[in-house]
C-alpha cells in the first residue's frame, strides 16, 4: 500500500531569513491513507502544510502529488490538482450561508463567468442547479442540512469545522489536509469526529492527512504517524512504533507540560 | 403551487415597478426636477458598479470618479471630434475604462485596506491632474462642450425626460446583470474574497484574475455612467470628477445597502435628493449633509437597505399572522 | 538651480514629513488612515489666521490655532472614531472620509474659497553665502520639523508618557495589564497628531497662501510620505517625506510644473507595488 504513495515530501526545507522552520523532511501518504503529523508546539507542522498548499515557497526539496512535482504553483492550482485543507482557526466565509460556503468550494470544477451568463443562460442555470444539488448532498453526509441558511459565522464552533470540512470536500480532493481538527472539541465531539474522518475517507476514496495535538485520536485513527521536533522529522511509523520511539518520548516528556 | 404564486408574485413585481419608472416623469413639475431624476439613475449606476468591487469583494475604491470621468471624456472626445453617436461612443466608453480598471487592479493587488483606500485616491487625483493639463485631448479647464444628444436608430433623446427612459433601461439592465452574476460561481467568488483572501485562495478560487475582474467591471459601471452623463450634460470639465466625487459614489453604495445589489437604488436617491432637500439652509446645506451621512453610517453600518428590507418583512409577516387569526 | 530646488525640496519635504508623522503615530494606533488628517492641518491654521486678524500676535494666534487642532483631534477620536471602532474597517475609514468632508465644507462656509495671504513667523531679508541666495523661512521650516520630530523621538524612546503611548498603540492589551490607560493614551495620539498637523500648516501658509483646498493635496502627500518611508516608523516618516519633496521640487523644475501634484502620487504607485511596506520597514511574510 506504501508504494502507491499519492504525496511525497522529500527533504523539503523552509527558511524564514536567517531561521531554518522546516528542515529537510520526508513524508509520504499512501493513497486512501488516514496519516498524521504530529510534534511539540512550533516544530513546524503548519509551515509543512503551508508548503503543501503552496501558500508558502519550499526553500530547498521536493513536493510530488499523484507522481508531479507541485512546487512553485500557485495554491488555486493546487486545489484544482486535488489537495484541499481546513485551518486550524477557522476560516470560513462568515457572512455568507453554510450552503453557499459548501457551493465555492465547487468554484473550480465549475465554468460559469461572466459573459455566459447572459449568453448561455440555460448551461449557467443548469450548472448552478447541479451545484446547489451536489452541495447540498454534502451538507447532509455531514449533518448540517439543517442549517444550510444559516450565517456561515452563527453555527457552533463543532459545526463550523465540519463546514470547513464540506467546504474542503467540494473541490473534490484527493488529499484532505486537517490542521487540527479537534481544537476546541470536548470528548464526545472527538469521537464523532473520528467516525466522521473514516467516513469521508471511504465515502469519498481519499487519503487524509491530519496536524493535531490530541494524541489519543491520532494514535486511534492513523495508519501512519510522522513525528517532526524542531523541523526535524524525527520519526516516522505506525501508531504502536511511534508510542515506543525514545526519540519521540524525549521529544514530549523533554517538555514539562505534555 | 409554489412555483404558480412566485411566478405571479413575480409578475406582480414586474408590472408595479413598471408603473412606478413610467409614472416618476409625469409627476415630475419641472425639467430640474427631471434632471435631479437622472442624475439619480446615473448614481445609481455608479453606486451598484462600487457594490461590485467594494461591497462583495471588498476592495475599497476612493476613486471611482476617475472611471466616471474616463467614460464621460471618452464620449465627449468620440462624439464631438470622431463624430461617433451614442451606441459607439458608450462601447467606446466601456472598453476604455474596462482597460483601465484592469491597468489600476495590477497594483492594486498588492495592497489592501488603507493603503488600497489610498492608491485609488491618489489614481482618481492623477486622472484628474491628466484632465487639466493634457489639453491637446482633454481641452483642459475649459472641458468639451456641445456634445450632442444620443441617438440610436434615427430616435433622438433630446429631452431630459426622453433621457430618463435611457437612463432606466440602463439601471434595469445593471441591476439584473448584477443579481444574476452575484448569486452565481462569481458572485461568490466575489464575495469569498472579501470574506477571507486566503481561504479563497485555497478553496480553489484564483483570487487575483477575480480582484481584477471585479475592478474591471465597476469600472465598466462607472463607464456607462459616465457616458449617460456626458450626453445628458453635453458638456464635461474635470471640475465634475474631483474626489468629493468619488466619496459620493462611495457614499451611495454605503449608505443604500453596502453588498445589496439593490441597496445603491436607496443609496442614490438618499444622496441626491438630500441636498436639494437642505436648500433651505443656504452655505450650511453641504455641512449638514455631510453631518446627516456620518450619522447615517454610524446609525445604520450596513446601510439603510437591510433595515428597510427588515421592516417589509415584519410587516407582512403581522399581515399574514392577522390573515391567519381571522381564519381562525 | 540645482541647489535651490534641492533647498526648496527639502522645505517642503520636512513639512510633509511633520504631516507625516501625525499620520503614522495615528495608524499606529487606529491600524488605518486618517482621512481627515489634511482637514484638521487646514482648520488649525485658518484659526490662527482668524486670530491674527482679530489684531493677536502671531505667536498667540499660532499658539490658539495648534490647541484648537489638538482639540479637534481628540473630538473626532472620542465622537467619532470610538463609536464605530468595532463595526467595520471600511466604516471607520468611511467615517474620517466623512469628517473631512464636513470640516472641508465648513471651512468653505466660514472662511471662503480664495486663497488669504498668511503672515510669516520668519524675517523676509534673504541670507546670501557665496552665489547662494537662501530665504530664512526655508532654514527656519527645517530647523523646526528636524527639532519636532527628534523631539518626538526622545519623546517616545525615553519619557515615561511616550513610552506608554508606544506601548499602548502596539500592544493594547499588554498595556492595559500594566496598568496604562490605553483609551487615554490613543486620546494624547490623535491630539499630538492634530497638532503637529496644524504647525506644519502654518510654515506651509505663508508659502502658498492660507487656502480651504489645501487640506486634500497635502494630506495626500502625508499619506504618500508615511507609507513611502515605512508606516509607524518616526524616522521613515521623515525620509519618505524628504524623498516626496525633493523629488517634486525636481520634478516640476525640470520635467513638467503641471504634473507637480501628481509626482507624489506616482511614487506613491511604485512603492505600493514594489515594497508596500516602505523603505524602512522590514517584509512581513503573510501568516496563515
Amino acid at each position: 500500500m506504501r508504494d502507491v504513495a499519492i504525496l511525497e515530501l522529500k527533504e523539503v526545507t523552509k527558511k524564514f531569513g536567517g531561521l531554518t522552520a522546516v528542515d529537510s523532511v520526508d513524508l509520504k501518504v499512501g493513497e486512501n491513507q488516514i496519516c498524521a503529523l504530529i510534534g511539540p508546539n512550533g516544530a513546524g507542522k503548519t509551515t509543512v502544510f503551508n508548503m503543501i498548499t503552496g501558500a508558502y515557497q519550499v526553500t530547498s526539496g521536493d513536493v510530488i502529488f499523484c507522481g508531479e512535482s507541485i512546487c512553485g504553483k500557485k495554491p488555486h492550482e493546487i486545489v484544482k490538482l486535488g489537495i484541499a485543507r481546513t485551518f486550524q482557526n477557522i476560516r470560513l466565509f462568515k457572512s455568507a450561508s453554510v450552503l453557499e460556503n459548501v457551493m465555492t468550494g465547487f468554484h473550480c470544477k465549475t465554468k460559469t463567468g461572466m459573459f455566459n451568463v447572459v449568453f448561455r443562460p440555460g448551461m449557467c442555470r443548469r450548472e448552478e442547479a447541479e451545484t446547489r444539488q451536489k452541495a447540498l448532498e454534502i451538507l447532509k453526509f455531514l449533518g448540517l442540512d439543517n442549517v444550510k441558511d444559516n450565517e456561515a459565522g452563527s453555527i457552533p464552533y463543532g459545526h463550523q469545522r465540519l463546514l470547513e470540512i464540506g467546504r474542503a470536500l467540494a473541490t473534490s480532493p484527493k488529499l484532505l489536509l486537517l490542521d487540527e481538527p479537534a481544537a476546541g472539541m470536548n470528548s464526545q465531539e472527538k469521537k464523532e469526529l473520528v467516525e466522521t474522518i473514516r467516513k469521508i475517507r471511504d465515502t469519498y476514496n481519499l487519503a487524509v492527512l491530519l496536524v493535531e495535538h490530541d494524541m489519543e485520536l491520532v494514535m486511534g485513527i492513523s495508519e501512519n504517524i510522522t513525528v517532526i521536533n524542531f523541523g526535524r522529522r524525527i520519526a516516522d511509523g505506525t501508531a504502536e512504533e511511534i508510542q515506543n520511539n525514545n526519540d519521540v518520548i524525549e521529544a514530549y516528556l523533554g517538555r514539562s507540560e505534555d | 403551487m409554489a412555483k404558480k404564486t412566485n411566478k405571479k408574485s413575480l409578475l406582480a413585481k414586474i408590472v408595479i415597478i413598471a408603473a412606478i419608472i413610467i409614472i416618476i416623469p409625469f409627476l415630475t413639475p419641472n425639467m430640474y426636477i427631471m434632471q435631479i431624476v437622472n442624475m439619480i439613475g446615473i448614481y445609481i449606476i455608479l453606486g451598484i458598479g462600487i457594490n461590485v468591487l467594494t461591497g462583495f469583494t471588498g476592495q475599497l475604491s476612493l476613486g471611482q470618479a476617475a472611471f466616471f470621468g474616463i467614460g464621460a471624456y471618452v464620449t465627449a472626445i468620440m462624439n464631438t471630434r470622431g463624430g461617433m453617436q451614442f451606441l459607439a461612443c458608450l462601447i467606446g466608453s466601456m472598453v476604455i475604462t474596462g482597460i483601465v480598471g484592469a491597468v489600476l487592479a495590477v497594483p492594486a493587488l498588492k495592497v489592501k485596506g488603507s493603503y488600497l483606500a489610498l492608491l485609488t485616491m491618489g489614481f482618481g487625483e492623477i486622472i484628474r491632474i491628466v484632465m487639466i493639463n493634457w489639453t491637446p485631448v482633454t481641452n483642459g479647464t475649459a472641458g468639451i462642450l456641445e456634445i450632442e444628444s444620443p441617438v440610436i436608430f434615427g430616435f433622438s433623446f433630446d429631452t431630459l425626460t426622453k433621457f430618463y427612459f435611457l437612463i432606466m433601461v440602463f439601471v434595469i439592465l445593471g441591476i439584473l446583470y448584477e443579481d444574476i452574476l452575484i448569486k452565481t460561481r462569481t458572485g461568490r467568488a466575489f464575495v469569498a474574497i472579501r470574506e477571507d483572501n486566503e481561504a479563497a485562495e485555497l478553496t480553489g478560487i484564483n483570487v487575483t484574475t477575480y480582484k481584477i475582474r471585479a475592478f474591471v467591471l465597476s469600472a465598466v459601471y462607472s463607464g456607462i455612467a459616465g457616458c449617460l452623463y456626458a450626453m445628458m450634460i453635453k458638456y464635461v470639465s474635470p471640475d465634475t470628477f474631483v474626489n468629493n466625487t468619488s466619496n459620493i459614489i462611495l457614499w451611495t453604495a454605503i449608505v443604500g445597502g453596502f453588498g445589496t445589489v439593490v441597496g445603491p437604488i436607496f443609496g442614490g436617491i438618499i444622496m441626491q435628493v438630500l441636498p436639494e432637500v437642505l436648500r433651505f439652509l443656504g452655505d450650511w446645506r453641504l455641512v449638514i449633509y455631510g453631518v446627516i451621512l456620518l450619522i447615517v453610517i454610524l446609525r445604520f453600518p450596513g446601510g439603510v437597505y437591510p433595515y428597510i428590507e427588515k421592516f417589509i418583512d415584519r410587516i407582512r409577516r403581522r399581515k399574514k399572522s392577522d390573515a391567519a387569526g381571522g381564519k381562525g | 538651480m540645482l541647489f535651490q530646488q534641492i533647498l526648496n525640496g527639502l522645505t517642503n519635504g520636512s513639512l510633509y514629513a511633520l504631516m507625516a508623522v501625525g499620520v503614522t503615530m495615528v495608524y499606529k494606533s487606529l491600524g488605518m488612515l486618517n482621512f481627515a488628517h489634511g482637514d484638521i492641518m487646514m482648520v488649525g491654521t485658518f484659526i490662527t489666521l482668524t486670530f491674527v486678524l482679530m489684531g493677536y500676535p502671531l505667536y498667540v494666534g499660532i499658539a490658539l490655532g495648534v490647541i484648537s487642532a489638538a482639540i479637534l483631534g481628540f473630538l473626532l477620536e472620542r465622537a467619532i472614531l470610538r463609536k464605530v471602532k468595532f463595526t467595520s474597517f471600511v466604516n471607520l475609514l468611511i467615517a474620517t472620509v466623512g469628517v473631512s468632508y464636513v470640516l472641508r465644507n465648513a471651512a468653505m462656509v466660514i472662511w471662503g474659497t480664495s486663497p488669504q495671504l498668511f503672515p510669516s513667523m520668519f524675517p523676509e531679508t534673504l541670507i546670501e553665502i557665496g552665489n547662494f541666495r537662501i530665504t530664512p523661512q526655508s532654514i527656519g521650516v527645517i530647523l523646526i520639523s528636524l527639532v519636532i520630530i527628534t523631539g518626538l523621538h526622545f519623546f517616545f524612546t525615553k519619557v515615561k508618557i511616550g513610552k506608554c503611548m508606544q506601548l499602548a498603540n502596539s500592544d493594547p492589551e499588554g498595556a492595559a495589564m500594566m496598568g496604562v490607560n490605553v483609551t487615554h493614551m490613543r486620546f494624547l495620539t490623535f491630539g499630538i497628531s492634530a497638532a503637529l498637523a496644524a504647525i506644519a500648516g502654518i510654515m506651509i501658509a505663508p508659502m502658498t497662501y492660507a487656502r480651504v483646498d489645501m487640506s486634500a493635496t497635502i494630506g495626500m502627500k502625508a499619506f504618500a510620505a508615511a507609507i513611502l518611508g515605512g508606516i509607524g516608523n518616526l524616522w521613515g516618516a521623515l525620509l519618505g517625506g524628504i524623498i516626496l519633496g525633493i523629488v517634486e521640487a525636481l520634478g516640476s523644475a525640470y520635467i513638467s510644473t503641471a504634473y507637480r501634484d501628481a509626482f507624489s502620487f506616482i511614487i506613491l504607485f511604485i512603492v505600493l507595488f514594489v515594497k508596500p511596506t516602505g523603505l524602512l520597514n522590514k517584509k512581513i511574510e503573510n501568516k496563515l
